[in-house]
């Protein structure tokens, strides 16, 4: 039992906060939004660059083959930043999972996986996310993914709230190719939808509350900054409290993914469930305790505030994961307990 | 990252599962805030201490086996899941032990650690006063240096277990002419030493949880005095920390009580959406509470300190116990109010409820955790 992040890592992580800083600020972000598509393939290329999609991704492939819970702490951070081109969602959903997929998939789309992106399409997540920059999209239910060029998806743009994405609603495949799967792949990728929701929102929560605990050290009034007010720095510690206590859940459901633990569909539930929570507060206190100035569309605040409400009910909302949590529940009554969590079964 | 036991941890697991099996009492004992249920607890401290129970972190010489952090929760599960007494000596071995095991010199080490384990010396906190509980800079009870000895004047108040304990660890100042936090020195006193009365205060539950302590001249030696004269408040605060952040509560607690109220639920048919919803989120908040702690013990043994973040856990863990009861209450509806002792499983919700409306009171209250993360760890101005 060791519940710390390999310290090899800290240089990756340092490396893309440098990244963010340096040059994913939330003036590129505004600049993006300006364009065709705000999807940069410079930025897409810096952050291959970096290696980001070969973290997860299978040696086979030419990827590090690390686990999702000891990448977490990279896609947190590229989260914070605001990403705008759906590399986490490549990473996790199609690269980290790739070794599992049927070998004529993984032959299809193995010189895809480090240099481009492959859209992912299910049920729980209908929409998908730059489908025009995709080089391949996956459409996965309970019994097969199937392969599309992109060229063969007929697709309806649709506006986002949030102008960072931008949404296809797939009408038709002209052609594609089928691969049957079982129902434990599938639930694999579900449940990495959600620990990858609660990964961002983890970021995008910290984020907002940075930048919110800058904003009250300097607005002044009654003579001094607001966040010497009680009332201010109670509303921020209430944040703070909401992503201490969603961070280990998130990294657990990360790690059961891999080590394939046959409870992961409830790790995710509860990760996703208590991420989401954090980052509602998270939106809701923050633009609070910024006053007018949170309402407004020149505080950068609302660039992470609206991926949060935008992301929140991806890959199954928060009345969904109570139902899949109270069934597990009622059905496990006699194993609950204070010896519960980590037992194997 | 290995979210997996080790065969080791697992036979451990087994070894504590069948000594508790084999050991704990099978006959409820009585409450511990009664002079005979104290008694029995300090009795059920000695049998824990015989099979080395008292605190498996602890090195062996004092009594312990010199385990890690994981184990002692691994620990804990096994004794909440056991339904084993509580353990009357909390303040010693959660609160005192460790801050002796940093600051405490080697033969304040022999002399305490081994008669806490053994029982022996059970431990009251005296730290508040009547007008210093928030703000605990303002002590003046008075610990005056005179040759080998303090004399110590003054009064303490909320002191759990007080009424019936054999020692406090005390914070009081040794320098009169400093003020707030510093001057203040960590001292350890007998509750039988000549000067010293204790005066028991009745709880929500009627019976004496706490107690005030009053110090008219009472002669300690200056053998007593934990780490430097005037280092009181720097060692509080590290006491604090174990006390906020991870030994006073351990998650098994709240695990037990979040797995007994989805139990409960499961007995009444229709409950309204509100309260399913509530259910869930209590019992996924003790799941959180749980993977939390196991995270900071990692950390804790990969050599990391936890500072501020302690109190982040405080804040969690408060509201969370105070929520589990509250919609037990809810469950119950009528019967809630019952206190009769044949059902137990009725009336352990609403004794329950009263005791977890003091969680964001003690051990530094809620609005002041809130100030310390602000201040602290999000770097707000004070
Ligand atoms: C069951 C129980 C057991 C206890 N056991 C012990 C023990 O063993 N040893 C011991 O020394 N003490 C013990 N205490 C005392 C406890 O530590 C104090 O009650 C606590 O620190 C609060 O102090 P107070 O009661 O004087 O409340 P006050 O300080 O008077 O506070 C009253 C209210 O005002 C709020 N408040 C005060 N100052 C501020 C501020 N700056 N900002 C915002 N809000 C503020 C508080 O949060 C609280 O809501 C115990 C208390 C209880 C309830």
């Amino acid at each position: 039992m060791n519940f710390t992040f390999d310290s090899e890592l800290d240089s990756f992580v340092a490396t893309v906060s440098d990244f963010i800083t340096k040059d994913y600020s939330p003036q590129h972000i505004r600049n993006a939004w300006q364009q065709e598509s705000p999807f940069s393939q410079e930025k897409w290329q810096s952050m291959v660059g970096l290696g980001i999609t070969q973290m997860t991704l299978d040696e086979r492939f030419n990827g590090m083959g690390l686990s999702l819970d000891e990448a977490a702490l990279v896609y947190e951070e590229l989260a914070y930043g605001g990403v705008i081109e759906p590399i986490i969602e490549h990473s996790i959903l199609v690269n980290n999972l790739a070794h599992y997929f049927p070998y004529d998939l993984q032959q299809l789309i193995s010189s895809k996986l480090v240099d481009s992106f492959i859209a992912v399409v299910h049920p729980l997540s209908p929409l998908v996310n730059h489908l025009t920059q995709a080089a391949g999209l996956l459409s996965i239910n309970e019994s097969s993914i199937i392969y599309t060029d992109v060229a063969s998806v007929s697709h309806t743009i649709l506006p986002s709230n949030d102008p960072s994405r931008k949404l296809s609603r797939i009408d038709n495949l002209e052609s594609f190719q089928a691969f049957q799967i079982d129902k434990n792949l599938e639930q694999k990728i579900v449940s990495s939808g959600k620990v990858m929701t609660a990964i961002m929102m983890l970021g995008l929560s910290r984020r907002c509350l940075d930048i919110t605990s800058e904003y009250v050290k300097t607005r002044e009034q009654f003579g001094k900054p607001i966040g010497s007010f009680q009332a201010v720095k109670h509303m921020l510690a209430d944040v703070a409290v909401k992503i201490e206590f969603a961070k280990a859940a998130v990294y657990r459901a990360a790690y059961s993914i891999n080590a394939d633990n046959a409870n992961h569909a409830l790790h995710a539930n509860i990760a996703k469930y208590l991420a989401a929570q954090a980052g509602e507060i998270a939106t809701k206190n923050s633009i609070q305790a910024h006053g007018a100035m949170g309402y407004t569309w020149e505080v950068d605040l609302h660039i992470f505030m609206r991926r949060i409400w935008a992301i929140t009910s991806q890959w199954s909302s928060a009345g969904a994961l109570e139902l899949e949590i109270d069934r597990f529940l009622q059905s496990n009554l006699e194993d609950l307990g204070s010896t519960f969590t980590f037992r194997e079964k | 990252m290995k979210l997996n036991y080790t065969n080791d941890q697992n036979s451990f697991r087994q070894e504590v599962r069948s000594w508790l099996e084999r050991n704990v009492p099978k006959k409820p004992l009585l409450s511990l805030d009664t002079k005979e249920g104290f008694e029995q607890h300090r009795h059920w401290e000695k049998t824990l201490n015989k099979g080395n129970w008292s605190m498996v972190t602890w090195p062996k010489e004092y009594g312990g086996r010199g385990l890690d952090l994981i184990e002692w929760l691994i620990f804990e599960e096994e004794y909440y899941r056991a339904k084993a007494p509580i353990r009357v000596n909390q303040n010693g071995v959660f609160l005192l032990g460790p801050t002796l095991m940093e600051y405490g010199n080697e033969a304040q080490k022999q002399r305490f650690l081994s008669a806490m384990a053994r029982g022996e010396h059970i431990w009251a906190q005296g730290w508040s006063e009547p007008n210093a509980g928030s703000d605990m800079a303002a002590i003046r009870s008075t610990a005056i240096k005179q040759g080998d000895k303090f004399i110590i004047n003054g009064q303490k108040t909320w002191s759990s277990r007080a009424s019936f304990a054999d020692w406090t660890f005390g914070l009081f100042r040794s320098d009169l002419e400093t003020s707030r936090h510093h001057g203040l020195s960590f001292i350890l006193v007998p509750l039988d030493a000549s000067g010293v009365s204790v005066r028991p205060i009745p709880q929500l539950d009627g019976e004496p949880g706490f107690a005030e302590i009053f110090f008219d001249n009472v002669e300690v030696p200056t053998d007593n005095l934990i780490g430097n004269e005037g280092q009181g408040w720097n060692i509080a605060m590290a006491t604090a920390g174990f006390e906020r952040g991870l030994m006073l509560r351990s998650p098994a607690r709240f695990q037990e009580t979040a797995a007994n109220l989805i139990k409960l639920a499961s007995n009444y048919d229709n409950l309204a959406p509100s309260i399913n919803a509530a259910l869930i989120d209590c019992w996924v908040r003790a799941e959180a509470y749980a993977l939390n702690i196991y995270q900071t013990a990692s950390k804790i043994q990969a050599g990391k300190k936890i500072g501020p973040e302690s109190s982040l856990g405080k804040i969690f863990w408060s509201n969370l116990d105070l929520e589990m009861h509250a919609v037990a209450l809810k469950i119950l509806g009528t019967q809630s109010e019952l206190k009769n002792e044949e059902a137990k499983n009725i009336s352990s919700w609403i004794k329950g409820f009263m005791f977890s409306l003091a969680g964001p009171i003690y051990a530094g209250t809620n609005e002041i955790q809130k100030n310390i993360v602000a201040e602290r760890l999000l770097g707000l101005p004070r």
